[in-house]
């Protein structure tokens, strides 16, 4: 009896793991898309999907430097809190948390951030990265 | 139309965009991987040259390319009450 349940539990733990793994391995969706605000400046939309749900999202903005596209700031909902990263030319990430309920939110928040501060995020990266290469 | 212009008005389209692609996530099936969004406004000559304009600079990369007509923008809301009606009372 008690063996016939190990069993069962067996069975059913190991089906739970495989629906988990097709779940998020074969289900889950990504899409990415590019926006331009300028010629050297672009706004990169990242989502997660299983089925209609979003699990993820993740945007950030990039600005075309040394004919190279580097991501400065993002926005995102990795690592289980929404935050923005500020990424130092030297590759370190500096997080901080963001107060948003939803992606509605985190939108707005993203969308009032960089009408305010994109430029003030530009200007802070390219006084590092001289700082860095003197 | 100045650059300025042109960052708030295409940072606001896109972000909007965003928004409609959430509450639509058949949408999202129509856009391929690393597309690239060119947003044109009905009656904005002005925005929308602009918007080709970086954008056939911008597919030489090899982006695929998707043009997002927008008919019109609303202004964001900032009230729901519809129509309130204030009347002065000395005495209830």
């Amino acid at each position: 009896m008690f063996f016939g349940f190990l069993i069962i539990f067996g069975i059913f733990s190991l089906c739970q793991y495989f629906f988990f793994c097709y779940t998020f391995l074969v289900k889950t969706k990504e899409r990415t898309y590019i926006a331009y605000l300028a010629a050297d400046c672009r706004r990169r939309h990242s989502r997660k999907y299983i089925g209609k749900w979003i699990i993820g999202f993740c945007v950030q903005l990039e600005f075309l430097i040394d004919n190279k596209w580097i991501p400065i700031i993002r926005y995102d909902s990795s690592h289980a809190f929404v935050h923005r990263d500020y990424i130092h030319p030297d590759g370190k990430v500096e997080k901080t948390p963001i107060i948003a309920k939803d992606f509605n939110d985190a939108l707005t928040f993203s969308e009032n951030d960089i009408k305010i501060n994109w430029e003030s995020y530009k200007e802070k990266f390219m006084k590092e990265k001289e700082k860095r290469h003197k | 139309m100045t650059n300025k212009e042109f960052f708030e008005r295409t940072l606001e389209l896109s972000t909007e965009f965003d928004r409609y692609v959430l509450s639509h996530p058949e949408t999202a099936e129509k856009i391929p991987q690393d597309a690239l969004i060119v947003f044109l406004l009905e009656n904005d000559s002005a925005f929308n040259k602009k918007s080709l304009e970086i954008a056939h600079k911008q597919c030489e990369t090899g982006h695929p390319v998707v043009k997002v007509k927008v008919q019109k923008l609303l202004p964001p809301f900032e009230t729901r009450l519809v129509n309130p009606q204030l009347e002065l009372a000395a005495n209830i």
